[in-house]
């Protein structure tokens, strides 16, 4: 445990100024979202009222109010999520390979350390996990700060208040990331958490056999692929309720990670290389 | 290195508690969420011993199914367990919940569901999008049925015969009696698509009438508007009742909001002889406003004005007409919006189906089809700031 604390400290350690500057990336877009969703619809107002000489209800009535939903629908939103996300995949694998291709012997140290080798795993595991975190409590905090941000943008007639659950509703990609309800959240983070690890298993393959690993992880992949076809072209999830479903995704993720960490440990052990 | 383990521990117990406060505010608030319960306002509360109300209710944005019987509201779904992907309609979710063997493996939506006090029935819809080229193409609708007293099920097949080959059918309505299935379906064939009616002896497992409600044919839409009631179970004797509407030749449907002209035929269809004779019905049965009921060979028109219920009985037989006035209770003074009609041992109850603030209710009314007379009348009101919305009404 203690081996793992250290390791993650030290992997955060190293990344943090990225991690910031990433951050700092996606406040910066959501923070232009809000103004350039706001300046818009206002700039639309004015452009009404002069082409119809309408007046504000009139505009309402045709366009609806101002509501940070629409925030949410902006490019810049969008991107700000889009670049969260990649810069977690991206160094979902750089994290391995920046220890293992890197002109240093930083790999060799760490294989060398006394205790458990899966320390290495776990550590570089969480600290995905702790960016992912950070980057959703970020977030939450955005939407509502956002929403605070463009009601003083926005003049009172024009602005309908709205919640967090309609903003998450509203928009498909905050539905996946950030989940209305707990059970949700645990089904997408299930999928996800055994998808890094999946991950995680096929860079550690790489680093162990090289080319026949990648043709492992492809093989692997190939499996889990044909059995999910089979299962769908026999409708077996069509005798499952929805909650049965959620069930059995949750319980297929949970496997899955077992299935990937017992595969891990013994690459780890016996197989890894420097 | 003592000092960043400190500030990963201290980040570490704030993302957790941002999470925690974020999904646990849900199940804190559904405590709060309202108990409901009905109320009878008039005669003995057992005429609506084992009715229940199946719906949603909706509090600032969140939906939640409810069910609402004698001793109050159940919500099914606690709220720690709540997902998105379970969201299904009450009524679905009902029959999983009341009869889990015979709901697997089966559509999920409500037009493909009926039951009556005995049985429950499913018809399936049919899908082929690979079209071969026959002159002629049969398809089977699958039919299962439920006796709820025994579990007994029971599995056959509606033959349906197209002119044309098929692309899908799907069930639009059923309605069952102790007797007879009938079911409107969307027939979509290569040349044409055809609403049809079918009236199905579950009994005998066959097929004793079809109708036809409209067909559209290169983008001409042929037909009125057709609905088919059992008029007398006892005899084989179906209504059908045709409605027209005709609008003036310069009609601007747009932006002219004058309601057309009615003209409704109506028939009896033996079931036996496959005779049909059209039967003149007084003036009153061609008002634009009301609904039909039929049972036990009277025709039945409840129409909901001036804080009543104006019930017309026609007996089809005796050739008689019978009316009364309902007096509806203050429950029901928002219009009536939506009311159902719903058999209950051969009484009929009237049901409001929303309520959208508190300071309205959801009135019901179960009537004496006999005498035309309100046996008992009852109301749901809440004090809470909610919607409330009824998908369906059954008695167990």
């Amino acid at each position: 445990m203690k081996k793992v604390t250290d390791l993650l400290v030290y992997e955060l350690d190293r990344i943090k100024y990225g991690y910031l500057l990433l951050i700092s990336l996606v406040t910066v877009l959501q923070v232009a979202a809000v103004f350039q969703t706001s300046r818009i619809y206002q700039d639309r107002f004015l452009g009404f009222q002069r082409q119809t000489q309408g007046n504000m209800l009139d505009f309402l009535e045709t366009w609806g109010p101002l509501s940070y939903l629409q925030v949410t629908n902006h490019p810049f939103f969008y991107f700000s999520i889009f670049l969260g996300i990649m810069g977690l995949v991206f160094y979902s694998f750089s994290i391995w390979y920046r220890d293992w291709w890197g002109k240093n012997n930083l790999s060799y140290r760490l294989l060398s350390l006394p205790g458990s080798r899966m320390s290495i795993f776990y550590a570089k595991f969480l600290t995905i996990l702790f960016m992912i975190a950070g980057l959703l409590v970020v977030q939450l905090l955005y939407l509502k700060l956002g929403n605070a941000l463009l009601q003083i943008l926005t003049p009172a007639e024009l602005f309908e208040q709205s919640s967090l659950q309609e903003a998450i509703m509203f928009n498909p990609i905050l539905f996946v990331i950030l989940p209305p309800t707990l059970i949700d959240f645990t089904l997408h983070y299930s999928i996800g958490i055994a998808a890094l690890a999946t991950v995680f298993m096929m860079v550690i393959l790489e680093i162990s056999f090289k080319l026949k690993g990648i043709l492992m992880s492809c093989l692997m992949m190939a499996a889990g692929i044909s059995i999910l076809l089979l299962v769908r072209h026999f409708e077996i999830f069509n005798y499952l309720f929805p909650t049965e479903l959620v069930a059995l995704g949750i319980g297929s993720s949970v496997l899955l990670f077992l299935f990937v960490q017992f595969v891990s440990r013994k690459l780890m052990q016996t197989k890894i290389t420097v | 290195m003592k000092k960043k383990k400190t500030t990963l521990s201290v980040l570490t117990i704030i993302f957790l508690g941002v999470f925690l406060i974020h999904y646990t505010r849900p199940i804190i608030s559904q405590e709060k969420m309202p108990n409901l319960a009905w109320s009878v306002t008039k005669g003995d509360a057992a005429s609506f011993e084992g009715m229940h109300l199946n719906g949603f209710v909706i509090e600032e944005g969140v939906w939640r199914s409810v069910i609402i019987d004698e001793d109050g509201s159940t919500y099914p779904e606690n709220a720690l367990f709540q997902s998105s992907y379970t969201e299904q309609h009450p009524i679905i979710k009902n029959y999983q919940q009341r009869y889990p063997a015979f709901m697997r493996g089966k559509e999920r939506f409500p037009s493909n569901y009926t039951e009556t006090g005995t049985h429950l029935f499913y018809v399936d819809d049919y899908y082929d999008y690979e079209i071969e080229n026959d002159s002629e193409y049969t398809l089977a609708l699958p039919v299962a049925i439920l006796n709820k007293e025994t579990g007994e099920e029971r599995e056959e097949e509606i033959t349906i015969q197209g002119t044309s080959p098929v692309n899908f059918a799907y069930v639009e309505e059923l309605l069952a009696t102790e007797k007879f299935l009938v079911f409107e379906f969307v027939l979509s064939q290569s040349d044409k698509q055809s609403t049809l009616i079918y009236v199905y002896d579950w009994r005998k497992s066959e097929v004793v009438a079809e109708f036809v409600k409209a067909e559209m044919i290169a983008g001409i839409y042929y037909g009125g508007n057709l609905d088919i009631f059992v008029l007398d179970e006892e005899n084989d004797q179906l209504l059908a009742i045709e409605t027209i509407e005709t609008y003036p030749d310069d009609f601007d449907f747009e932006h002219d909001f004058t309601p057309p002209e009615i003209t409704r035929t109506f028939y009896i269809y033996d079931v036996q002889t496959g005779e049909q004779n059209e039967i003149v019905l007084p003036e009153d049965f061609n008002k634009t406003e009301g609904q039909f009921y039929a049972q036990n060979g009277k025709i039945y028109l409840i129409d909901y004005q001036d804080d009543a219920f104006h019930v017309s009985a026609y007996d089809v037989e005796q050739q008689e007409l019978i009316q009364n006035e309902v007096p509806a209770g203050k429950a029901f003074e928002d219009g009536g919006l939506y009311v159902s009609l719903q058999s209950n041992e051969g009484n009929l109850l009237l049901a409001e189906h929303s309520l959208q603030n508190k300071e309205s209710q959801i009135g019901f009314l179960l009537l004496d089809l006999e005498t035309l007379s309100a046996i008992a009348e009852g109301q749901i009101e809440t004090e809470a700031d909610v919607e409330i919305y009824i998908q369906n009404i059954y008695f167990e």
